[in-house]
């Protein structure tokens, strides 16, 4: 919970303004019962005047509507700040997040990561609403009613309810919390092992039912695992019951102990009648405070669990450290003059992916990556872009290392474009900007005539403004690509990266689209990876590379006649076509 | 006491699909109630404590028994609340276990098509979040309307004993509550769908953000995403406290009524007992009982706009499940008009081959569009046949394949499988019946056995060894730390694309059936593994029928039909005819 206390920040005066309202508007419940309590006994002895009577009535109306006017204040801002808090949170949690992607999607899935940012920082509204004010409100109650009886009752009473409020407001929150901790823990773990099932079994809805099965097998696992939630949800309410029925049991039995313990003091006429109405009523409002307190303690578990898992992702390395405020560092490289040296790589499971790249990149020089799948083609734009650093060798820009370059830096100059890029819910322009914010629409229309996307967007009624995904505007496979081809083209970097971009296009169009891009990338750098050699025959280096070593390198002229991998790739090629 | 609550059809469905979990439900009311009407006793007998004792009104021992008396009557109502903590839990878990199983069925049985992909999030957040708020609602705000009934109830028959024109207050004053709640439910039931629709909309957005963190990160625009994530994050607090505003205000409303009866009540039995018309006992009972009295009304308040997100889920999963993917297919129409694009040559095909497939003027066009994306389309496949659907990107191939399959429906015109329409009831059979390789396979966070397992669980592992084999999968995955127990997926071990395909092959050859549906299945293969992938397809038995969406001619040339998706039509060519040859050149550029 500590740890979790940071996260308050800037709450403080909000924070203290809701317990002061909270208080009043609890006072304010006990000076009404007090005074009523006092008001009804007091006229039961027939006062000669009903003057008499004036201030109480007039404490009552006051109070009765204090009361109100308090707890909706104190609810709005309690509100307001647990919201603000729970905002900063996400925030928080997206920053820790951000530098740790991609290796930390190692460990953890999307499903993981989506279920910590909603469903975890969901549970920590509790902390907020009900775990750090009403305990303070309860405390500061607790002294006013013991006050008021100990002055109109006597100390004794006093005393036994204290005990009373004790036994609501710390012991059985503490049982609570102790006694379900355990199950709590195993909740939020099983809660989250089914929301990432959920997440599965949505992503791959199609796949799954076009299985033999129906995906009943899938479907069989998911109800295990919902079942295993139930049993803890099962366990947990055993306890909560409990503590749920001793709840009412004390508050109603610290009432019946008062009422026993008056007695000798009422048969010795030590406390009349008014007084003793005035203590029953207090002793009935004091409670309110303290009532909720148990049944919070007892999620208590719940929230130390989901605090832990928004926590844990710092313990992750971030795997490219940004340079310590080096400014030097943060300026852009002149010429962008890529090298990797030597290079080997695995990622953290340990597999060598990589082994022995030596490249050498230039504005001009158009290079070719070929290769088997699953060669380590791929890897080479992780490094290059300083998602990943290498383990061995370096990876330079104008002679200088990447890990000594900010992340943001290295990829303000490169541009990637592969098979599958994302498409924002939002609209086509959004979609374009993300490359270039400060675009405007004729550099968009530009754009998207080079990605041949101009066919498609201009008959749209709404054109670059349509959302994407709404109102049965559903790009096909071939017009998201396009569209990640615009929006990489409108980025205007001076590397391009191309893996594989114009697989989901057919023929037709991929041909022209890559006319453009040849044309708008005359003298920029360009590494295009392909598994077509014949879109490849004019570049100036083709690298071959296998099982993460590159094992021919050269001009396709040259290569073709070696008789080595190439050339039988190029055979194939040429014989099924 | 009327509950402003319309019920949608899907309400109703939902509410029937229930039904089973009825007896607990009645159990937490009961409880409730119980423990509500032991209230009253116990109240009486603090009055007669408190008035009694000091005036010596009571005999000593019978304050004892009374004392005795009063700590039974707490007992009791401390078990009736277990109880309804107990059975409420109950409740809430068969009802949440029910609704999730149902929806998950649902879903698969729909299955999402490849364009419905944009809304995963959506979805994500409809399985988990949605299904959770249902609890609330279940559990305290339904059994809540009926303690709201009986308990005020019974207060009023015991005032009116001790007190009639305080009942008569009482009365008056509760006749308020629901006026206020009607008020002020209409207002809050618009801020509460804008903010459940901000909450939604919160829940998709960071979906998109980490599938998308890749994307973003590469163009330098993860970090700016903190601000946006902080603006939505913003958006909802304010839709939020919108609709807490006005919750609150109803809450304050009602803590106003009630504290006005019952001052009004206190005053004038203050009066009477001033004037002696009312002993103090009956007094004191008229005042605590009056408190009591309004208590249930107001948690009814306040319980109903705690669970109003809860209500609107509840709608939305009903109206979700009350739709099924069939149910606006299949109007067949009878008069059979020739269809246009068959040849003779179709003809005589269908006369000694069984159509497999075959659809009827077709029409589709995607929800709240206008122009269809497929008008009238008619087409066969006959058992055995190797077809090549062609057209450009955007075409709708994709969604022809997402038709024949069942994820979409058309608007009008019919698919006939094996000579019978497509409709819910042999929709599980046909799905049996193919193969589907779509353009992203997903790959679940599991191992890779179980990734290939997943088109036939009860597969042997001998078969999973043969397919992995074909598919080529074996030859990254003996290098993998744990074979074919490397968990894969999301949160696992990464896999180049090239891998993915090669585990969706061999899922689909894994499955046997009589008719493969496949979208480029070659993109993301490198050459000697789309060379062998045409290999496998040109060795098939005769009987397996295969239709290919292909962008490349290669894969058109040795196919029995093309089917040429262009403008919303789907025109068949014969490969064999030498005229439709000519018009099958104009897509071989660039191949």
């Amino acid at each position: 919970m500590e740890t979790g206390l940071h996260w308050l920040n800037r709450q403080w005066g909000r924070m203290v303004l809701s317990v002061g309202l909270g208080f009043s508007s609890i006072a304010s419940n006990i000076g009404l019962m007090a005074i009523a309590g006092y008001l009804i006994a007091k006229a039961a002895t027939h006062p000669s005047t009903i003057l008499l009577l004036w201030v109480p009535i007039v404490s009552v109306r006051f109070f009765g509507l204090s009361r109100a006017a308090f707890r909706y204040a104190e609810r709005l801002i309690s509100h307001d700040v647990t919201f603000r808090i729970l905002s900063h949170i996400r925030t928080r949690f997206y920053s820790m997040l951000e530098p740790r992607w991609p290796s930390a999607f190692a460990k953890w899935s999307i499903g993981d990561f989506l279920d910590r940012i909603t469903n975890d920082i969901e549970v920590l509204q509790n902390v907020f609403l009900r775990v750090l004010t009403p305990p303070i409100v309860a405390f500061m109650a607790a002294g006013l009613s013991f006050a008021i009886i100990s002055v109109t009752g006597s100390f004794l009473l006093g005393c036994v309810l204290l005990v009373g409020l004790t036994m609501v407001g710390v012991i059985l929150p503490m049982v609570g919390h102790w006694s379900t901790r355990r199950i709590d823990q195993s909740y939020t773990d099983g809660r989250s092992r089914m929301y990432q099932k959920i997440c599965d079994l949505v992503s791959g809805t199609q796949d799954l039912s076009m299985a033999d099965d129906g995906g009943r097998q899938f479907l069989g696992a998911l109800d295990i695992l919902q079942e295993r939630l139930n049993t803890y949800q099962r366990q947990l309410v055993l306890r909560q019951a409990v503590i749920e029925a001793c709840t009412v049991v004390i508050v109603s039995g610290t009432a019946w102990a008062m009422l026993a313990c008056a007695m000798p003091r009422v048969e010795h006429h030590l406390l009349g009648s008014v007084m003793l109405t005035v203590v029953a009523l207090t002793s009935m409002a004091s409670f309110e405070a303290v009532l909720p307190i148990p049944m919070t303690f007892v999620a208590l578990g719940e929230n130390v669990a989901s605090v832990r898992r928004l926590q844990e992702i710092k313990n992750w390395p971030v795997q490219t450290p940004d340079p310590s405020c080096d400014h030097d560092r943060r300026r852009l490289p002149d010429h962008w003059h890529v090298r990797m040296n030597d290079v080997s790589f695995s990622y953290t499971s340990g597999n060598p992916i990589l082994s022995g790249i030596t490249l050498d990149l230039y504005p001009g020089k158009h290079m070719a990556i070929v290769g088997h799948n699953g060669g380590g083609k791929s890897t080479i734009i992780h490094l290059l872009t300083r998602l990943w650093d290498t383990q061995e060798g370096t990876v330079t820009i104008d002679d200088i290392d990447l890990r000594s370059l900010a992340g943001e830096v290295v990829r303000s100059g490169f541009v990637v474009i592969s098979a599958h890029t994302p498409i924002f819910n939002a609209s086509i322009a959004d979609n374009l900007r993300i490359a270039k914010p400060t675009a405007d629409l004729e550099e968009l229309q530009k754009v998207a005539e080079v990605a041949q996307l101009s066919s498609w967007i201009d008959p749209l009624p709404e054109g670059f403004d349509t959302v994407i995904g709404e109102f049965g505007h559903v790009p096909s496979g071939g017009q998201r690509q396009r569209i990640a081809i615009a929006r990489a083209v409108l980025a205007n970097a001076p590397i391009l990266l191309f893996d594989e971009p114009l697989e989901a296009l057919d023929a037709q169009t991929a041909l022209e689209i890559k006319g453009n891009l040849e044309a708008i990338s005359r003298h920029k750098s360009v590494i295009w990876i392909t598994h077509h050699l014949k879109s490849i025959g004019t570049m100036d280096e083709i690298i071959v590379l296998s099982q993460g070593s590159i094992i021919e390198r050269g001009i396709h002229q040259e290569l073709i006649h070696q008789s080595g991998p190439y050339q039988k790739m190029w055979d194939y090629e040429m014989d099924m076509f | 006491m009327i509950i402003h609550m319309q019920y949608s059809q899907g309400m109703r469905k939902i509410v029937k699909d229930l039904r089973g979990t009825w007896p607990w439900f009645l159990l937490t009311t009961l409880s409730g109630v119980v423990e509500g009407l032991f209230m009253i006793p116990q109240i009486y007998l603090f009055a007669k404590l408190i008035t009694g004792i000091p005036t010596h009104m009571e005999s000593s021992s019978m304050v004892m028994r009374m004392l005795w008396l009063l700590g039974f009557l707490i007992l009791v109502r401390g078990i009736c609340r277990y109880v309804v903590q107990w059975a409420g839990t109950h409740l809430a878990i068969r009802v949440k276990t029910k609704l999730r199983s149902s929806l998950s069925l649902h879903l698969l049985q729909q299955g999402l098509s490849e364009v419905n992909q944009q809304q995963v999030g959506e979805w994500i957040h409809t399985a988990y979040t949605d299904i959770e708020s249902v609890e609330p609602f279940i559990r305290f705000a339904l059994p809540q309307i009926v303690l709201a009934i009986v308990i005020p109830a019974a207060v009023l028959i015991v005032v009116f004993f001790t007190d009639w024109i305080s009942g008569l207050i009482l009365f008056t004053t509760a006749q308020l509550i629901p006026f206020f709640m009607i008020l002020l439910g209409r207002v809050a039931r618009q801020k509460t769908q804008k903010q459940w629709a901000a909450m939604r909309r919160l829940g998709a957005h960071f979906y998109e953000v980490i599938e998308g963190l890749t994307t973003l990160k590469l163009f330098n625009r993860s970090q700016a995403q903190r601000d946006v994530v902080a603006k939505v994050g913003e958006r909802y607090r304010k839709a939020t406290m919108d609709t807490l505003k006005v919750a609150f205000l109803s809450s304050f409303a009602m803590e106003l009524i009630s504290t006005i009866g019952t001052a009004m009540v206190a005053v004038g039995v203050g009066l009477r007992l001033l004037s002696g018309h009312l002993s103090f006992t009956h007094a004191l009972l008229t005042i605590m009982l009056a408190g009591e009295f309004y208590l249930p009304l107001r948690s009814l308040g306040s319980q109903f706009h705690a669970s109003m997100e809860g209500r609107l889920a509840l709608q939305h999963l009903g109206d979700i499940l009350n739709t099924s993917p069939m149910q606006s297919s299949s109007i067949v129409s009878d008069n059979r008009v020739q269809d246009p694009v068959m040849s003779a040559s179709d003809l005589t095909l269908l006369k000694d081959r069984r159509p497999i497939l075959r659809v009827e003027q077709m029409t589709f066009t995607y929800p709240e569009t206008q122009e269809p994306v497929l008008k009238d389309v008619s087409l066969s496949v006959a058992a055995g046949e190797h077809i090549a659907v062609v057209g450009s990107s955007g075409a709708g191939k994709s969604t022809l394949f997402s038709l024949l399959i069942g994820a979409l429906r058309p608007q009008t015109g019919a698919i006939y499988v094996h000579g019978e329409p497509l409709c819910e009831g042999n929709i599980s059979a046909w799905r049996r019946d193919i193969s589907y390789l779509g353009q992203r396979p997903h790959i679940f966070s599991a191992s890779v056995l179980e990734n290939i397992r997943m088109s036939r669980p009860s597969a042997e592992l001998d078969e999973v060894w043969r397919v992995a084999e074909q598919a080529g999968v074996h030859s990254f995955v003996h290098l993998l730390p744990q074979g074919y127990e490397t968990k894969i997926g999301s949160g696992g071990m990464s896999l180049s694309s090239g891998q993915v395909q090669r585990i969706a092959v061999a899922r689909m050859l894994l499955k046997p059936c009589s008719i493969w549906l496949l979208d480029e299945p070659t993109a993301h293969l490198d050459v000697e593994s789309e060379r062998w992938f045409r290999e496998v397809i040109h060795r098939l038995p005769s009987s397996q029928t295969v239709l290919i969406i292909a962008h490349r001619l290669s894969t058109v040339e040795r196919m029995d039909k093309v089917f040429v998706v262009r403008n919303g039509r789907v025109t068949t060519i014969e490969s064999r005819n030498q005229g439709d040859q000519r018009q099958l050149d104009t897509f071989q550029v660039g191949g």
